[in-house]
């Protein structure tokens, strides 16, 4: 693959290059201009509709934004292009900022329709705001192109838009392999298990809106240049639609897509001249068209189809690895974790799941919490982990206070978890599922990432030697380039034991990490654990599976209605009257009575 | 004094057009999770519709009324067709692309019909206007808000005394629960999207003759149904009719005093800081989320 | 020989890759109450979502009155006569007791036949508390009346086999008797029922017959006297084994 797109971006080059020598008039150069301007809009939403999957339908709104701040300045402030372009980037990154806040709370079709209505005031406001915007007449007699001071010849204009395309899309593209593309596309597939593993989903949102953001920006100011001329009626919502169709007709996700994309539907409308009118009628019918039959888009469905043709190894060679105990084991000076938890008490309106819980993993210990369903284990390890916040009590790790704190903090401080429904990132390939699980570990920056600087491609090699160490830990070595939903259930588990090991846990929190398991897998299962355990991580389950908590467990620890009613080492437990009591219904004799 | 009771009067009507509107997302909302985003085209097939019956011929009454099952026929297919197929996949907006979609078609192909030129649909209720309190206003308009009214207790009669009404509810609650009283859930999100395919005609029919009927008439109404539906709460007929109705009135005084842009600014940022503050709505009920 | 109402064959059940149910078989037979316990995540919920049409099994053969109802629907196998009191109890919290029993009646119609109206006057008999609370909002009930509640209702759809899952979620002891108090009583007076369930003892102490569910299999199956006496039993839920009498 990575050949390919190498390829790809010389045959961009070469086209970029071909073109002006080729047409042969200056309308054919201006519509291919036109096209690259595009071409920079749809890059820039392919990050955040593609990578982080969050639909926006304003794109216009940022488009115009771009366009009329270009405009004012360059008209009453005497800017020239490049310094305008700028300018109406950062007034367009700040906005994209903005809409990125909604996604605190509304997701989908929400933020959708948020989007929408700020393409609509973005809209309102050019129409309203006369002595700034013109109002519905706009702006015209934009000054010709011009750098510094000095006129821009057409074709050196060209030059500019070729220029900033092909490094729109290769920044867009190192971003994608970055651990900033690599932790959006996770918090698009399973935001619970991204935020477990220390994705800070927010900030990665806010990033894709201001790169969608600032492109449409630098469009914006280019397109008044072009034109000479920008009006109200330039960035409605049919725009905003259009451009969404670049990205999902191109490809969402890949890295040219949105750049072929913008080219067919830059085209089709001249050869749509005669029949302009069903102009709007074929966007319409195009984006049907590839909802149903084409959803991954002209590049998803080529890439899609080859590699059926000619399927990349599956495997990974074992000695690219890091060794995992290398990755996992705490420094000798380091203790091992503990994890103490006071009293904690959770209500959910008038149910109180959790009451007063109090339990303490031992430090290096593997620790079990069972309980009958509906006792709270669930409850009392979303809590944990920082998706339920405690209404009474607290727990720490180590010493440092973690109650309050969000998921993805909690995470960071040092605590991984598995889930009871597997919460795998399940487009992406098992090795990329444990290479988020490192993402913690990564230090390099944006602008690294961005420029693919020799640091950042270490680290880069480095997180992907670590995550094939572990997955030859846990024996999944061979399906390294599968994709993760096409593993066998009983080794989605595994890969999401190994994608939270990569975090380098203090402790490992893993859920029904059995339910589902044949016997044999449990068996293994066990063995993974002890050898978890060997390397110092402390380990509490959450568990029904009777012999494997007797077979690997420490400290049982028992929960019924909400409350701690039994916790010791496992032969004791299992005497324990109460314990029987809560699990079997009432005490044997009793039973044998009514028999 | 006359201007704001003009204000308050066509405010209400054009709120009862809204909250017609608001009234059918509610309804999609509650059964599916998911909407009809060409829903504001209803209001087009209706109004066109009705126009071009009358032209051929039918008696007004009877054109109106083929208009509004045109509407729930519409709403009906779209179901089927374009959302049904996209509703297992958790927080999709693939049926919100597939219905915008569907939409652009449907309004681009009116558009080419009607050449872009707006029709009369004639009403007795514009034949004269009459006065109230110096303001001037048609019969037609004070119907409309009367109408939105008589369809939420319409509404609500139908979910508390009749059988298919009860079933809608269980279905809003939880489909599995719905389906284990023998309650077809397909059946019964069909029909839900067909209602709102009625309401939206029935408005569409109903303003027609006020601001006659054209190819782009839904499109705006559409987005301010949904608008309304989010800040009334999506979850409550009875919230989402009264937002409607005070929506239509801040904007006629908003577009009096102000301008036409000002009421579009105002009215989507009002929109915008409601889901933020209040994700489900003024009236609306919390949804909890499970990890 | 008493008819078969349910015959589950070799069912197979998967959610995605996850295999919940693997090959389970179990047969009900007309005025039985079968007991079908485990542990948690040993498939019996799954193979009841599969045997009622909430979840269609990948794999076997799902035969009710005889009729091979694999791939029905839920809501057309309560036509049928097999009616399920699901996990959580599914009540509609906004709506008041009298509607929830009025939408477990919708496949006759709701309340309008005289029919009806005697099956919801036998039911109130049997739970007094409803009764005192019809027009409250099933919402505000505590856990137990909910629990009572939802048997109503699926006894107001006057089904032939009544299927009850994890009755005991979230009650005390004390409640959970009474209503395994209701069910045998439901049960002497001929209604056949299914019962899914956690607290063994409990389960086993009215059934005739019972399985016993494990990895996805059944592991064992006979009388539930039998069973509740074996040590075997006991140590598939706790890992110990039964004292010697």
């Amino acid at each position: 693959m990575r050949h390919l797109t190498l390829l790809g971006f010389l045959a961009l080059a070469a086209i970029l290059v071909a073109v002006p020598l080729a047409s042969s008039n200056e309308y054919e150069l201006r519509l291919f201009m036109l096209f690259l301007i595009y071409g920079i809009i749809a890059v820039g939403l392919n990050v955040l509709v593609g990578l982080t999957g969050l639909v926006s339908l304003g794109q216009a709104g940022l488009f115009a934004l771009g366009s009329y701040t270009g405009a004012i300045l360059a008209t009453r402030a005497g800017f020239d292009m490049i310094s305008a372009s700028l300018v109406a980037a950062l007034v367009a990154g700040l906005f994209g900022v903005l809409l990125a806040y909604p996604t605190v709370r509304v997701r989908g079709v929400y933020l959708a329709v948020v989007t929408i209505a700020f393409g609509l005031i973005v809209e309102n406001v050019a129409i309203e705001w006369q002595s700034l915007t013109g109002g519905t007449t706009g702006i015209t007699s934009i000054p010709s192109p011009n750098v510094f001071g000095m006129r821009l010849s057409g074709y050196a204009f060209y030059c500019v838009l070729a220029v900033f395309l092909f490094l729109a899309t290769a920044a867009a593209h190192n971003l994608k392999v970055s651990r900033y593309g690599r932790a959006m596309r996770a918090v698009s597939q399973s935001e619970i298990a991204a935020r477990a593993l220390g994705v800070d989903a927010t900030g990665l949102r806010t990033l894709a809106f201001v790169a969608a953001a600032v492109t449409a920006g630098l469009a914006g100011t280019f397109y008044a240049f072009l034109n000479s001329y920008i009006s109200p009626d330039i960035f409605t919502f049919s725009d905003s639609v259009r451009f969404l169709l670049m990205v999902i007709l191109g490809g969402a996700a890949s890295t040219f897509g949105p750049v072929l994309g913008a080219y067919i539907l830059t085209y089709l409308p001249e050869y749509l001249q005669e029949f302009a009118v069903w102009q709007k009628f074929a966007y319409g019918a195009l984006l049907l068209v590839v909802m149903f039959v084409m959803p991954r888009g002209i590049m998803g469905s080529l890439a899609y189809g080859l590699k059926r043709l000619r399927p990349a190894p599956r495997a990974v060679a074992a000695c690219e690895g890091l060794p995992a105990d290398g990755t996992l084991r705490r420094e000798a000076r380091e203790q091992k974790s503990e994890l103490v938890a006071r009293d904690l008490t959770v209500r959910f309106g008038g149910l109180t799941a959790l009451n007063k819980a109090s339990l303490r993993v031992k430090p290096g210990e593997v620790h079990a919490l069972i309980g009958p369903n509906g006792a709270g284990k669930s409850t009392f390890v979303n809590t944990i982990s920082g998706f339920y916040q405690p209404t009474e009590g607290a727990f720490e790790l180590d010493g440092i206070q973690l109650a309050g704190k969000r998921s993805h903090e909690i995470a960071r401080v040092g605590l991984s978890r598995t889930f009871q429904n597997t919460e795998l990132f399940s487009d992406m390939s098992v090795l990329e599922n444990v290479m988020v699980g490192y993402q913690q570990r990564l230090g390099y920056g944006l602008v690294s990432a961005l420029l693919r600087t020799s640091d950042m491609r270490r680290q880069e090699s480095e997180c992907r030697r670590a995550a094939i160490g572990l997955l030859t830990f846990v024996g999944l070595e061979d399906y390294a380039n599968e994709e993760a939903r096409f593993l066998p259930f009983g080794l989605q588990r595994r890969l999401e034991i190994a994608r939270a090991l990569a975090a380098r846990p203090r402790l490992l929190l893993l859920d029904e990490p059995a339910a589902g398991l044949t016997t044999q897998e449990i068996d293994e299962l066990e063995v993974m654990i002890r050898r978890i355990a060997a390397l110092g991580v402390s380990v509490l389950l959450i568990e029904h599976h009777v012999e494997l908590i007797m077979a690997v467990a420490d400290t049982v620890t028992v929960l019924d209605y909400g409350q701690v009613i039994a916790s010791d080492t496992p032969s004791v437990v299992q005497d324990d009257p109460r314990v029987i009591e809560a699990y079997f219904g009432t005490s044997l004799d009793h039973a044998k009575a009514e028999a | 004094m006359t201007t704001v009771v003009q204000y308050l009067l066509s405010g209400l009507a054009i709120g009862g057009i809204y909250a017609l509107v608001a009234l059918g997302f509610h309804i999609m909302w509650s059964s599916a999770k998911a909407v009809n985003f060409a829903h504001g085209d209803t209001l087009m097939i209706g109004g066109l519709l009705a126009v071009y019956l009358l032209a051929a011929g039918l008696p007004l009454g009877l054109a109106c009324l083929v208009a509004i099952l045109a509407g729930g026929l519409f709403g009906l297919v779209l179901e089927r067709v374009a959302v049904r197929p996209f509703l297992g996949q958790q927080g999709s907006v693939g049926w919100m692309l597939t219905t915008i979609a569907v939409g652009i078609m449907v309004e681009s192909f009116a558009t080419i019909q009607t050449q872009g030129y707006a029709r009369p649909l004639p009403s007795p209720g514009i034949a004269s206007s009459v006065h109230i309190l110096g303001a001037g206003v048609y019969p037609q308009e004070l119907v409309i808000p009367l109408v939105a009214l008589i369809a939420m207790f319409g509404l609500r009669a139908l979910q508390r005394h009749t059988l298919v009404g009860r079933a809608m509810r269980a279905v809003a609650h939880n489909k599995n629960a719905a389906a284990l009283m023998g309650i077809n859930v397909n059946f019964v999100v069909a029909f839900s999207f067909a209602l709102a395919g009625l309401l939206g005609a029935a408005a569409g029919v109903l303003v027609a003759p006020v601001v006659q009927a054209s190819a782009a008439m839904g499109v705006l109404p559409g987005l301010k149904g949904f608008a309304v539906a989010i800040i009334g709460g999506i979850t409550s007929a009875p919230g989402v009719v009264i937002t409607g109705l005070a929506y239509g009135v801040m904007e006629k005084f908003v577009e009096g005093y102000i301008s036409t842009a000002a009421r579009e600014i105002i009215g989507f940022s009002l929109m915008i800081l409601t889901l933020l503050v209040f994700p489900q709505g003024l009236f609306g009920k919390r949804e909890v989320m499970k990890v | 020989m008493r008819d078969i109402l349910l015959d589950i064959q070799s069912m197979e059940l998967r959610y995605g890759a996850a295999v919940a149910v693997r090959d389970i078989s179990l047969q009900v037979k007309r005025g039985q109450l079968v007991a079908v316990i485990g542990n948690n995540g040993a498939g019996k919920s799954s193979m009841v979502k599969g045997a009622t049409g909430l979840v269609a099994p990948s794999g076997g053969k799902v035969l009710f009155r005889g009729a091979d109802t694999t791939r029905m629907s839920a809501n057309a196998k309560v036509k049928q006569g097999l009616v399920m009191v699901p996990e959580g109890r599914l009540i509609f919290p906004d709506q008041s007791v009298e509607d929830n029993l009025i939408l477990g009646a919708y496949v006759h119609g709701g309340l309008r036949g005289a029919k009806a109206r005697a099956t919801r006057e036998k039911v109130l008999d049997l739970f007094p508390r409803l009764k005192e609370r019809l027009g409250q909002q099933a919402g505000s009930m505590s856990g137990g009346e909910q629990q009572m509640l939802a048997i109503a209702r699926g006894l107001m759809a006057e089904p032939e086999l009544l299927i009850i899952d994890e009755l005991s979620l979230g009650l005390a002891p004390k409640i959970v008797d009474q209503l395994m108090g209701v069910l045998a009583a439901l049960n002497r007076a001929g209604l056949t029922i299914l019962l899914v369930e956690q607290l063994a003892s409990y389960a086993l102490a009215i059934a005739d017959h019972a399985y016993v569910i494990a990895n996805g299999r059944v592991a064992r199956s006979g009388p539930s006297a039998d069973l509740a006496r074996d040590p075997e039993v006991m140590e598939a839920f706790l890992g110990r084994k039964k004292p010697a009498a």
